[in-house]
Formats: structure tokens, C-alpha cells, sequence
């Protein structure tokens, strides 16, 4: 865009993780005053990539320039030294303290004639200054706990602005941010660039890029598959860019679900979406949920199962043959929840497997009077179990949970929810982390389940997950369902193309 | 209102106090007061900038048996003497935790307890497990009362409290404090010299525990195996009903500490006026205790949220 010489300069990036190759000789630049959006979806080499600019990791081959100055960054303080500001995904602040003493942290002003007494006046009029040069009107006295998700993304900008940054890393900035937010900080970022900062925009959304940035970078797989100014292409050139050029749609048999409606979820309201969103879940069906970080994926299962409180909407339960009215947050109790989160949520890590398996049921083991448990019927079900799914336990019923490896715990809160019997099944990354083999027993399981009539709400960030397993899927992006997508039409680029927002393809 | 709760909670005891009591609300009363508290608020003020940073130190009550040994072993020299020795008691065994904890990254909580317990075995060596007195010159000293009124060792942990309130809410180290309690790992990645300055909260925690003890013997004129025990946890109780959050980054110590140990005396002193049983003291502390560390839940934790 303008001449000169780029601020930055990264040349022929290498680096690689055991067994997966995650940068390969990336190059670009940066120029001040200009916003570079970096995309690609996730896994593509961008968090990566930034990391080494930030100091968090260490290249394997390939060299940094600031200023045309070759440059070592082996930490984030060196980073700092650099003039390099990370902005995470995650806010970093100080909840207690005002806005001036996050700004200043680590430049904090000292009273001009007793030097142990910090300024805090000075403090307040220069965060002041920084803040209006951003266009924001927080005041500088206001504790920062005080303040939303996105003012504190704001006063962490202050902060790089404060401490002369000339390079700015954002990561992700607008995931956890409402859509009035995001105005807010692309003003932000705006004026960031007026005042010369060389702007680095990570996000998965090109809406955001072809509104912020200048020019854009796109990495697949760890390698460059393509850059340049963002007013010479389209939307579509840069989708292709993220999601190569020959994706093979092939085609899994489907099946068509025809079932009784088992959930039903009418026009729920909540300030994370940009508009009500409404499904069903059929008797017997799979049904994936889609979209990228951000999406409003997560959001809309924390708000139908009654984690985040909903504005209005309803929810349905199939019960005996007819729809029911249920609260959110008793959805959870007529369903089976199998969470990614599986040390948290799912297992009792110390206890053996038969206690596992039987905790959500006790009720069925239990004495009619005195309700002692009978451990024997216990481990007779949950034998039973382990011989069905094939757990391989070391002492069968007896192993505790912690000593199985991670696609065998997770079999255990198969059993755990198959135990009870549920009609329908919430299942949240049910094979994040396992490896492939259990990973496939787990897909037939989930199919073998389905076809036994269980009502199966599948959400995975894996696409191929997604193709391979789901009878409906329905893609979220921007906080709205997108698209359903429904038999042969589930494959990787459609699904790829609705969740990055390419238009026309909604048929 | 919660924040204020502590301070309705005090008016009301002293309130209720000077209508029961025809002796509580008098002059003399309350300079018995300021005796009893002094001792407290020495350590109390010195804990709260360990806690604020998010750490603990509960062998500041061996510190004070410690540093009043210390007293005892100087009793033949000028006072002078004593009152350095005793300091620099502090200074050693706050830096010691501090390093302990902040060098060597070992939990704040195991590490003081255990240094509580060697320095009161440390102690009990020096002294033999019997009662010392500390000599004449340095009890005549802590005897002073300026006006008739006023106890010279309640100035000295009154002046200590102004210093660290004045280091927490305008020096750079108070602030680092406060963001080191906040988030260690954003105050290590913004540039704050987080291991430094845990040393130094755990540094000037020892001096305030050796003060403190220092201050006992003077008042007292004797050393007995009594000395601190049991003031680490008094003092955390203060520093949590003053509103310090045991997790750290909140906290204050005037009016926060200096209220949290205010009331705890205030219930003994009362209590005391009114003939009740010493015995009977712990167990009213200990209910006021678990009622200001309820209010302080209350305070600090989010309702679940429910559609």
C-alpha cells in the first residue's frame, strides 16, 4: 500500500511439533499504518506463527526483521523490548485496579519530587490521552473489573499504545465480544493504524477482514496459500485460499430421518445472537452442529441447557408421544451430556469404573428401604458394559478411571450415559483427543446409538467428524444459523463455505 | 451495604457494649484497648500485604516469640541493642519465607507453617520454655503513655499501619502488589518484578511479626512461651474480616485491617467489662469470624446463572 520499507519482515518460518509439521516456510510483511488480516481455519499455523512474533515459541529455521533489522526474540518480555504487543483472546488485567494503573503497569509514573510516591494524576491524564486518541471515553479511575469483556480488550490496546508498541498482534479479539463491541474495537483498530501501528488481525471471519484490513495472508495446513491486498480480491478467492482448491466431496451414505420430533427449540433469545434461533431434533437422528470459534456454537448449547440465561424462546420435550414445555435448565436432566472436558466434567478420576459407570443410575441398584447399594448388581451392569463397548480396563470393573488412557475413559462415560437409558444424548467433542482407533469405535458407537432411536446432538470442530457422522447438520455463523445442510450436500466445502459466510450458497 | 457490613457490625458492638457496660465506653477503657490491639495490628498489617499479593504468612506469631527472645538475649545491653536485634530477627526470617516462596515457587502456606513451627522450637531453645524478664530500660520505654492516655506501643503499630497503607495505595510496590494478586502470570508477562517484590511483602510481614513481639516485651516487661502463639491466625482472621480477599489483589489496611483487628478486641475488651468469662471469648470470636468470612462469599462470588 504506502512505500517504504516494512515494519516487519518474517522470512521462511519453519516449525514443526512432534508429528505435525505446523509452520513451513511462511513469509510476509507488515507495513505501518496498515491492518494485515491473518486467516485460515483452526490448526492452520496462524496461533503459531504469532506465537514466535510474540516470543512465546521459538522457530526452527527462518528470520525476523523489524525495521530491515534482523532481530532473536526468545520471550515475551524480549518481544515487549521489540516494540511487539499481543493483544489474546483472553484479555490480561488486573480486576482490582483503575483503568491508568492496568494501562501503566509496567511504566508507572513517580511523583516528581518524592520519588518512591507514584503519580497516579499523571497516570490518569495519560491513559486519558491514549484512550481518546483510541476514540474511547472509559475513565481512567474506573476499576477494570468493572468493566465488559471488550472495554478490557480496549484498555490492553491502550496499554501497547502506551508502552509505544509499533507492531499490535490481535488474536482473535471479537470472539467473546457482542456485535456492538465489535464496532466499537474495529473504530479501535482504525485508530491504532491512523497513528502509524503496524496492525496484525488474526480471525477465522472474513467478514471482519474485508471490512478492517488492508491485506490479508492466508495459511492452510502451515504453509502460505496465498496473499496480497484485499481490494483486489473477492470473498470467494479468499474462501478458496483457506480451503484449497480441490476438496474431494465425497459422499458417505445418509439416511434420511423421518422420526417424531424428540427436542424442540423455538425462537431462544439470548445477547450473543444476532437474531432467535430455532431447531428440531428428530427420534433417532444425528444432528451436528457447526460454525467456527465464535459462531455462536457453544453459546447456543450453554444457553439450551440452561448455563447462560436466555431472554426468551422455549424448549419442547418428546414425553410419551407429545411435546412438553420444559426450563433449560432441567433439559439436562432428561438427557446424557458428554463434555470434551473429560477429567472435569465426566469422571470421577480416582474411583474404579464400575462406580463410573453406575453414578448416574444409582437409583436402580439401591435397596427398596434403607437404599444400601447392592454392589453386586452394580458390577454385573457394569461388566456388562465394559464387555459391550470393549473398554479395555486393566482389572476390569476395578481399575480406577485415571488408569485408563483417553479413548477408554471416554467409552466409560459412554457407559456411564448408556446406563441410563436417555433418549436424547448432548454430545460436545465427544473424541477430542482420543486416538484414531477409538476414535472410530466411538463413531460407530454414536451411529449404533442413533439407530437404536436415541435423538443425538453432535457438536465437533472437526469437519470430517461432522461429514462422516451427521444425518442434518445446521452451521452457525455471526451468531445465526446459516444454512441447514442436509444429505449430500454435508461435505467439507460446503459446510467450510457456510461457516465462513460465502453468500449464494444458501439454497 | 456488604462493604460495609464490617463497619455497621463495629458501630453496633460499640454501641451495644457502652449501653450494657458503665465501664466500656470510658477513657481508660480505651486505652486498654489500644494496648490489647497494638500487638495485633503490627502483625495484621504486615500480613496484609503478603495476602494481598495472594499469599499467606502464618509464622509471623513464632517471628514475634522469636524476636522477643531476642529481647531477652540483649536484656544486658543498651535498648537500643534489643530493639535492632529484634528487627533484624524480622528481617531475616521474612526474607527466608520470602525466598523460600517466591525463588523456590513452594506454596506460601506449607512453608510459613512449617517455619512456624522451627522458630517457635528455635525460640523455645534460646529460652529454655520459661519466663524472661527483659530488663528495665526496655520495659521502662514500653511503659510510656504520652498525656496519661496515650500507649507508646500503640503509636508505634498505629504508625506502622499509616506506613504500609500509605506503601500499598501510593508506591509502585503497593501497586505491584495489588496486580501480582490480581493475575501472577499477566504481572510477570506486563514486566513486574513479581518474584522481588513477593520477597519484599514477605520481608516487611517479618519486621511487622518481630514488632509486634518486640512490642509485648516492652509492654510487659517479660517474655513467656505465650508470646505470639496464636496470633498468625488471629491476624489472618483480621486481615480477611478488614475485606483482604484470601485469594489476593483486594485489601486494604486502614480501614480494612485496622477495623478486622479492632473488632476482634472490642468483642474480648467487652465481653471483659461486662464479667463474662475469658473462656467464653474464642467461641464469640470464632462465630463473628465465620460471619464476616460468609459476608465476604457473598461479596465475592457470582450468582449461578439460571434461564
Amino acid at each position: 500500500m504506502n512505500g517504504g520499507a516494512p515494519k516487519l519482515r518474517m522470512s521462511g518460518i519453519c516449525k514443526a511439533f512432534p508429528g505435525i509439521r505446523a509452520l513451513d516456510d511462511v513469509s510476509f510483511e507488515s507495513r505501518a499504518g496498515e491492518i494485515v488480516g491473518l486467516v485460515g481455519v483452526n490448526g492452520a499455523g496462524k496461533s503459531t506463527l504469532m506465537n514466535i512474533l510474540g516470543g512465546v515459541t521459538q522457530p526452527d529455521k527462518g528470520k525476523i526483521f523489524i525495521d530491515e533489522d534482523e532481530v532473536a526474540i526468545h520471550s515475551p518480555k524480549e518481544a515487549a523490548h521489540h516494540g511487539v504487543s499481543f493483544i489474546h483472546q483472553e484479555p490480561q488485567f488486573f480486576a482490582s485496579q483503575t483503568v491508568a494503573e492496568n494501562i501503566f503497569i509496567s511504566h508507572l509514573f513517580t511523583h516528581p519530587r518524592f520519588p518512591f510516591i507514584v503519580d497516579k494524576k499523571a497516570a490518569n491524564r495519560e491513559a486519558r490521552r491514549h484512550l481518546e486518541t483510541l476514540g474511547s471515553d472509559i475513565e481512567p479511575k474506573s476499576k477494570v473489573g468493572s468493566l465488559s469483556v471488550g472495554e478490557r480488550q480496549i484498555v490492553e490496546i491502550a496499554r501497547a499504545l502506551a508502552v509505544g508498541s509499533q507492531i499490535v498482534i490481535l488474536d482473535e479479539p471479537t470472539s467473546s465480544l457482542s456485535f456492538k463491541e465489535k464496532e466499537t474495537l474495529f473504530n479501535v483498530v482504525n485508530s491504532l493504524k491512523r497513528e502509524g501501528k503496524a496492525i496484525i488481525y488474526i480471525t477465522h471471519f472474513l467478514d471482519e477482514v474485508l471490512e478492517l484490513c488492508d491485506t490479508f495472508v492466508v495459511l492452510r495446513n502451515g504453509q502460505l496459500h496465498g496473499q496480497g491486498a484485499i481490494r483486489e480480491v473477492t470473498k470467494e478467492d479468499i474462501v478458496r485460499m483457506i480451503i484449497g482448491r480441490n476438496v474431494a466431496v465425497e459422499s458417505v451414505a445418509r439416511r434420511e430421518v423421518k422420526g417424531d420430533v424428540a427436542l424442540k427449540v423455538e425462537k431462544v433469545r439470548s445477547p450473543q445472537f444476532s437474531r432467535d434461533l430455532s431447531f428440531v431434533l428428530r427420534r433417532g437422528e444425528i444432528l451436528g452442529l457447526w460454525g467456527l470459534m465464535g459462531s455462536g456454537r457453544t453459546e447456543l448449547v450453554r444457553a439450551i441447557v440452561g448455563l447462560d440465561p436466555i431472554e426468551g424462546g422455549s424448549l419442547f420435550l418428546a414425553v410419551d408421544g407429545s411435546l412438553v414445555a420444559i426450563p433449560p435448565h432441567r433439559l439436562l436432566s432428561h438427557c446424557g451430556y458428554i463434555t470434551e472436558n473429560r477429567h472435569a466434567d465426566g469422571l470421577f478420576l480416582t474411583q474404579p469404573v464400575w462406580r463410573n459407570i453406575t453414578a448416574t443410575a444409582l437409583g436402580r441398584y439401591a435397596s427398596k428401604v434403607l437404599r444400601f447399594l447392592n454392589v453386586g448388581k452394580e458390577l454385573e451392569a457394569s461388566t456388562a458394559h465394559i464387555e459391550s463397548l470393549r473398554i479395555a480396563t486393566g482389572q476390569g470393573p476395578h481399575s480406577r478411571a485415571e488408569t485408563l488412557s483417553g479413548g477408554n475413559q471416554q467409552k466409560v462415560i459412554f457407559a456411564k450415559w448408556l446406563n441410563r437409558q436417555p433418549t436424547i444424548l448432548l454430545l460436545d467433542e465427544p473424541t477430542r483427543g482420543v486416538d484414531v482407533g477409538a476414535k472410530m469405535e466411538i463413531s460407530g458407537l454414536i451411529r449404533t446409538l442413533a439407530r437404536g432411536g436415541a435423538s443425538i446432538l453432535l457438536i465437533s470442530s472437526e469437519v470430517e467428524e461432522m461429514v462422516s457422522l451427521s444425518d442434518r447438520v445446521l452451521v452457525l455463523r455471526g451468531g445465526e444459523i446459516a444454512g441447514t445442510v442436509e444429505g449430500a450436500d454435508i461435505n467439507n466445502a460446503m459446510l467450510m463455505r457456510l461457516a465462513l459466510g460465502e453468500e449464494g450458497l444458501n439454497a | 451495604m456488604l462493604d460495609y457490613g464490617l463497619y455497621v457490625l463495629l458501630a453496633a458492638l460499640i454501641l451495644l457494649f457502652g449501653i450494657i457496660s458503665h465501664s466500656f465506653l470510658t477513657i481508660s477503657n480505651w486505652t486498654q484497648i489500644s494496648i490489647a490491639a497494638c500487638f495485633l495490628l503490627t502483625a495484621s498489617a504486615g500480613l496484609t500485604l503478603v495476602m494481598i499479593t495472594g499469599c499467606i504468612d502464618v509464622s509471623i506469631g513464632s517471628i514475634a516469640y522469636l524476636a522477643a527472645a531476642s529481647v531477652y538475649l540483649t536484656a544486658g545491653y543498651s535498648f537500643v541493642v534489643s530493639i535492632l536485634a529484634a528487627i533484624s530477627v524480622g528481617v531475616g526470617a521474612g526474607l527466608f519465607s520470602g525466598f523460600l516462596v517466591s525463588y523456590l515457587g513452594m506454596n506460601s502456606l506449607l512453608t510459613t507453617l512449617g517455619l512456624m513451627i522451627a522458630y517457635r522450637g528455635i525460640s523455645l531453645l534460646l529460652t529454655g520454655g520459661t519466663m524472661h524478664p527483659v530488663g528495665e530500660a526496655i520495659s521502662g520505654l514500653g511503659n510510656v503513655e504520652f498525656f496519661g492516655v496515650l500507649p507508646v506501643v500503640f503509636l508505634v503499630s498505629l504508625a506502622a499501619m499509616v506506613i504500609l497503607q500509605i506503601v500499598l495505595s501510593q508506591t509502585k510496590f503497593g501497586a505491584y502488589c495489588y496486580a501480582i494478586g490480581n493475575s501472577e502470570g499477566a504481572a510477570e508477562k506486563l514486566g513486574v518484578p513479581v518474584k522481588a517484590v513477593k520477597l519484599g511483602a514477605f520481608c516487611i510481614s517479618g519486621v511487622c511479626g518481630a514488632i509486634s513481639g518486640l512490642l509485648s516485651s516492652m509492654y510487659l516487661g517479660e517474655i513467656t512461651t505465650f508470646t505470639g502463639r496464636g496470633m498468625e491466625f488471629q491476624a489472618v482472621a483480621a486481615v480477611v474480616i478488614g475485606g483482604t480477599s484470601l485469594f489476593g489483589g483486594k485489601g486494604n489496611v486502614i480501614p480494612g485491617t485496622f477495623a478486622g483487628v479492632l473488632l476482634l478486641i472490642i468483642i474480648s475488651n467487652g465481653l471483659g467489662t461486662r464479667g463474662v468469662s475469658p473462656y467464653v471469648y474464642p467461641f464469640v470470636a470464632g462465630v463473628i469470624i465465620f460471619i464476616a468470612i460468609y459476608l465476604d462469599s457473598l461479596k465475592n462470588s457470582r450468582p449461578l446463572a439460571r434461564g
